[in-house]
Order: structure tokens, then C-alpha cells, then sequence
């Protein structure tokens, strides 16, 4: 039983950060009907900015990296909007999808150059603090992660559905040309909405950072699952992101738990297939 | 007859003659490794270009008919001529099996299975060392000589192989020319423009897609299968993401639907890099940048703009 509360936290942690990186990709998704797959390169532009403060300012200012962070993801969301998405926007989707995989291997392929390709650790005070909660153990920092992510998650949720842009963003991503229509201007809604998933994927690669690895390619298996937990949990749906994002986290964790710990990135696709066969729509519908 | 066929005899005569003239090894490495790129991009047109799949799983199935084949020479001491064979069918009933269910899925969600499709055979293979041997797979076996009529071919030469793989593309090309211009590549073309229209009409969407796919998956592992035998060793990436994406980023800047296109991807993308022995690392934002540009500035790739600069040019790319 012991056991089964430290997987369910595990995966309960694990989850949060696939949600909150969900989160973005399905906001995104919904008002350009592309996944942007570019977040995965965001997501370790986090996880770097992350990295320098540290080595630049010390572990101290670990947490304050955050803000740096999220200046950055704004001016990333402005210029990837303008330069390689605005172009698109009554291409067919197929364009859209391809150049976020072109835009993704730009960033990863920068970071690698900027940053050198070699993988490294961060060393946030937070690591090292282990705390035991009963049965559970676990680190301070994987707590901030859960608690970090879940306020995210909410903030942005009720900027989604309790704010005049958030009504914005719903309006545009049901039907464009009528919110168009309605006075809404779909240039700056996009703009409005790539900010807010672009900021999102960096503070999630400023918090998982000091739990993993950090490399120029850390984002993919990330990027991939967070489009899995979208296309499970519904494109489009922000509840669906977050609800999705969790049980991933647990399904991965159980499984890694129960049958195989090698290949625990398989779960996810398997459970994707699985999942998608029975529901092609997805769990919660647009 | 049009002029341009005395240009494609003149290309293919120079194609046909270079290893008579050209000495260095390096060079027929060079040649030999493109035309294995073209054949393997040509594969991906058949499913990306002609049936509009966005499949990211491409090298995958490289990847395991190189392995098939490779394992069943290794560990089982097949002879190379069934092993190949095997090996080619093996992948192909694979791909069937996950292309099967992955193929009803429509849209982005099927790039994705795709995608993660690729990552996770990677793992498998990566991870798997009792029968794949881990990160590298070596001692594949050399082609044996053969004797026909009193004269001694060495097949394990690299030269050889450059005819083989020379052979392989003419052998893809027309194949896939057939196929695209027979009924069942018009639907093909049905799905590729718009897959409910295709379906309402009554054609038999999955199923047209399950050939395209795996007949592109096969061409692939065949290929595979033969990379194996040129190299001696192979390793898990090249069944991987990265080795997917690049094949989607030769076709896409190349052109779909061409085979100029199919040539010209491999040419750009693979030959001049290695040439200008570009860095490793300078080459995913070489490739991403690209991408991009093709695909805002020419959708259809090179080899579609430069059919589109002139109704004369047109004829001139095939």
C-alpha cells in the first residue's frame, strides 16, 4: 500500500508538468489548429535559462529564474507568431504542422550550438531537501513542481474562463471568422494566446530542470507526450490537458511501477493507442 | 520525342559510367549512401506526396528491415539473398499491424502515432540488446563472390553496391510511377485531396491507405535490408526521430510528387552538407530553417517551383 501511495505521487508530480506543457499545446491548438510542436524547444530554452541564472547568480536565485524566464517566452511567442505561423494561417494544417517540426529542430539545433550539446545538472537548493510525508517520499523540489504547476494550471484556467481574453481566445478558437466578425481580432488573440502557452512551457522547463537532465534535446520525449495527453484529453479542451496530463503521469508511473521500468516512455504510447482505438475523439469532447 | 529525354540518357549514361571513372572509395560512398537517400525519400513520396500521410515513422522501418535482415544473418546464419527477403517481409507485416490501427486515425493524431511510433521502435531497439545487440549491431556479413561462366565477381566490393542501389532506385522509381498511374493511385490522389469526399464516393479509405503505407514501408525495409550488408554494423538511430524527420525535410524541400523532387532532396539536404563536411551540429538548424522557408515560400517544394515558373519547364522536371 505504502508502495502504491509513492507511484500515485509520483505519478501525481510527473503528471502536473505533462499537464501544464498540455495546457499550452492544446491553447495553442485550438486557435491555429496546428500542434505546435516548437514548445518542446521552448520547454528547454526554460530548462537553460534556468541553468544560467543558477551558475551566473547562484542556487539561491533558482526559483527567481522564473522571471527571467517568462520575459523570454513572451518575445519567443511574439516573433515564432509573426515569422513562421502568421505566414500559414490559410495554409492547409499539414504546412502549419511541419514548420513547428522545422521550428523545433531550429531551436534545438541553436540550443545545441549556444549552449554546447553536453547534458548537465542544475543545482537548486530545493533537490536536496527531502521531505516524508507518512508513507511518501519525496523531494522539495518535485513539491514545487506538483504546486507550481497546478497553480499554473489553474491561473490559467481562469484566465481561460473568467477573463474578457480568455473569452476572446474561446471565441476565436471556436469559429474565427465569426468572432472575426464580432469585433475580435484573431492577429492579436493569437499573439494573446501563443504568450500565454509559450510562457507556460518555459516555467515548466524552469521547474522539471532540476529533476533532469538538461540538454538541447530535452524537450522532444517532453513535447511528445504533452501532444499525446492533448490528443487524448481532447484538442482543444483546457480541463481535458489537465486531467489528461495527470493520468498520464499515473499511467506511466504504474506501469513503470508494475511491469517494466525500461521502458517506461512506452507506456505512454501504449496507453496513446490504446485509448485512441476505444475513444478516436478523445476524452472530453472540444 | 521531346529533347529532354536525350538530357535524362545523357544523366543516366554519366550515373551508369561513374564508377568506371571515379577511383576514390570515399566518392563511390558518397554516391552510393544519396542513392540510397533518394530511394528511401522516393518511399516516403509515395505515402507523404501521392496519399498525403504525414508519417514521421519512416526510418523506422529502415530501421527494422536493416535489423531483420542484419539479426537473421547474425544470430541465425541465414544466407544474405532470404535474409533480405525475410528481413523486407518481416517490416512489412509489421507496418501492416501498425499502420492498421494507426491509419483510421485521421489528422494531426495520426502524425503524432507516428511520431511516437518512431521514438518507441528506437527505444525497442536501443534497449533490447539480447537480440538487437544495444547501441550497435556489427559483423554483418559481406556479399560472397560469385562465380558466373569462369569469371569471378567480387560482390563484397563497394562498388557493387553502388549498382545495387542504383538498381534499387530505377527499380523504385518505375514501380512507383505504376503505381501512382493506376487506378488504385488515383484514389491515392482521392484521399491525398480530400479523404471524406474519397470516402462519401465509396472508395475504401483505410484500406487504400494501409497499401500506401506499407508498400512505402517496404521499399524502405528492402533498403534497409541492403544498408545492413553495405555497412557491416548498424546503430538504433537510424530507425530514429531525427533520421524521420530528415526524410520528411528532403521531401518537402525537394518537391512531392517528382522525382526531381526525390533527388534533389538528398542532393541539397545530405550530399552538400557531407561535402562541405558541415558540422553535425550546425545541420538541425540548417534543416529547420529550410523547412520553413520552403514551406511558407514554395509548398510544393523545388521541384515544384521550378515546374511552376514556366509551362515549358514543367516537362523538364519529371
Amino acid at each position: 500500500m505504502a508502495e502504491f501511495l509513492q507511484y500515485t505521487t509520483n505519478g501525481l508530480i510527473a503528471g502536473s508538468s505533462y499537464g501544464l506543457l498540455a495546457l499550452a499545446m492544446t491553447l495553442i491548438y485550438g486557435i491555429l489548429s496546428v500542434p505546435n510542436f516548437a514548445l518542446g524547444g521552448i520547454y528547454a530554452l526554460g530548462a537553460f535559462v534556468a541553468f544560467y541564472v543558477v551558475q551566473w547568480m547562484g542556487p539561491g536565485y533558482y526559483l527567481f529564474s522564473i522571471v527571467p524566464a517568462v520575459v523570454i517566452g513572451m518575445i519567443i511567442a511574439i516573433v515564432t507568431e509573426r515569422l513562421v505561423f502568421r505566414p500559414l494561417y490559410s495554409a492547409p494544417h499539414a504546412a502549419g504542422f511541419i514548420a513547428a517540426l522545422g521550428l523545433y529542430s531550429i531551436l534545438e539545433g541553436s540550443w545545441a550550438i549556444l549552449f554546447d550539446p553536453t547534458w548537465r545538472k542544475i543545482a537548486s537548493p530545493y533537490n536536496d531537501i527531502v521531505l516524508q510525508l507518512g508513507p511518501i517520499c519525496l523531494t522539495m523540489q518535485r513539491l514545487i513542481i506538483f504546486v507550481f504547476c497546478m497553480l499554473f494550471a489553474l491561473a490559467t484556467y481562469y484566465l481561460v474562463y473568467r477573463t474578457l481574453t480568455g473569452k476572446k481566445i474561446r471565441a476565436a478558437s471556436e469559429n474565427k471568422s465569426v468572432a472575426q466578425l464580432m469585433g475580435i481580432s484573431p492577429f492579436t488573440t493569437t499573439t494573446m494566446t501563443f504568450i500565454v502557452g509559450c510562457v507556460l512551457v518555459m516555467i515548466a522547463g524552469v521547474l522539471d530542470a532540476p529533476a533532469a537532465l538538461v540538454g538541447a534535446s530535452m524537450g522532444l520525449t517532453p513535447i511528445t507526450k504533452a501532444f499525446i495527453v492533448v490528443a487524448l484529453g481532447g484538442l482543444g479542451s483546457v480541463p481535458g490537458a489537465i486531467m489528461g496530463g495527470l493520468i498520464l503521469g499515473l499511467g506511466e508511473n504504474y506501469g513503470a511501477a508494475y511491469i517494466s521500468s525500461m521502458y517506461k516512455d512506452l507506456f505512454s504510447y501504449g496507453l496513446f493507442i490504446v485509448v485512441l482505438l476505444i475513444l478516436p475523439n478523445g476524452l472530453y469532447r472540444r | 520525342m521531346h529533347p529532354r529525354f536525350i538530357v535524362y540518357f545523357l544523366i543516366g549514361l554519366a550515373v551508369v559510367l561513374v564508377p568506371v571513372f571515379v577511383q576514390s572509395n570515399y566518392w563511390i560512398y558518397m554516391f552510393t549512401m544519396v542513392g540510397i537517400f533518394m530511394v528511401l525519400v522516393s518511399s516516403l513520396d509515395l505515402a507523404y506526396g501521392h496519399t498525403g500521410l504525414v508519417s514521421l515513422a519512416h526510418a523506422a522501418f529502415f530501421g527494422i528491415g536493416a535489423y531483420s535482415s542484419a539479426i537473421l544473418q547474425v544470430k541465425l546464419a541465414v544466407p544474405i539473398l532470404p535474409a533480405l527477403l525475410l528481413g523486407t517481409l518481416i517490416t512489412a507485416i509489421i507496418a501492416a499491424a501498425i499502420g492498421w490501427p494507426m491509419l483510421r486515425i485521421r489528422g494531426p493524431y495520426f502524425v503524432l502515432g507516428t511520431l511516437a511510433i518512431g521514438i518507441a521502435i528506437e527505444i525497442i531497439i536501443h534497449n533490447w540488446d539480447g537480440l538487437t545487440g544495444g547501441v550497435s549491431l556489427s559483423g554483418i556479413p559481406m556479399f560472397p563472390e560469385v562465380t558466373i561462366f569462369g569469371t569471378t565477381f567480387d560482390l563484397s566490393s563497394k562498388r557493387f553496391f553502388y549498382y545495387l542501389v542504383l538498381a534499387v532506385l530505377v527499380v523504385t522509381q518505375i514501380l512507383i510511377r505504376r503505381i501512382v498511374n493506376s487506378r488504385t493511385g488515383r484514389t491515392f490522389a482521392s484521399i491525398r485531396e480530400n479523404e471524406d469526399l474519397a470516402a462519401a464516393l465509396g472508395m475504401n479509405v483505410s484500406g487504400y491507405k494501409l497499401i500506401s503505407f506499407v508498400a512505402a514501408s517496404t521499399i524502405a525495409a528492402f533498403m534497409g535490408g541492403i544498408y545492413a550488408n553495405y555497412m557491416g554494423a548498424i546503430e538504433p538511430e537510424i530507425a530514429g526521430s531525427h533520421m524521420s524527420f530528415n526524410l520528411l525535410v528532403m521531401i518537402v524541400v525537394g518537391g512531392t510528387r517528382s522525382i526531381a523532387g526525390a533527388v534533389i532532396g538528398p542532393l541539397l539536404l545530405w550530399f552538400v552538407p557531407e561535402f562541405l563536411e558541415a558540422a553535425q551540429i550546425y545541420r538541425p538548424l540548417f534543416f529547420g530553417a529550410i523547412l520553413i522557408i520552403v514551406i511558407i515560400f514554395m509548398p510544393t517544394g523545388i521541384a515544384g517551383k521550378l515546374r511552376s515558373l514556366h509551362p515549358r519547364m514543367a516537362k523538364w522536371i519529371p
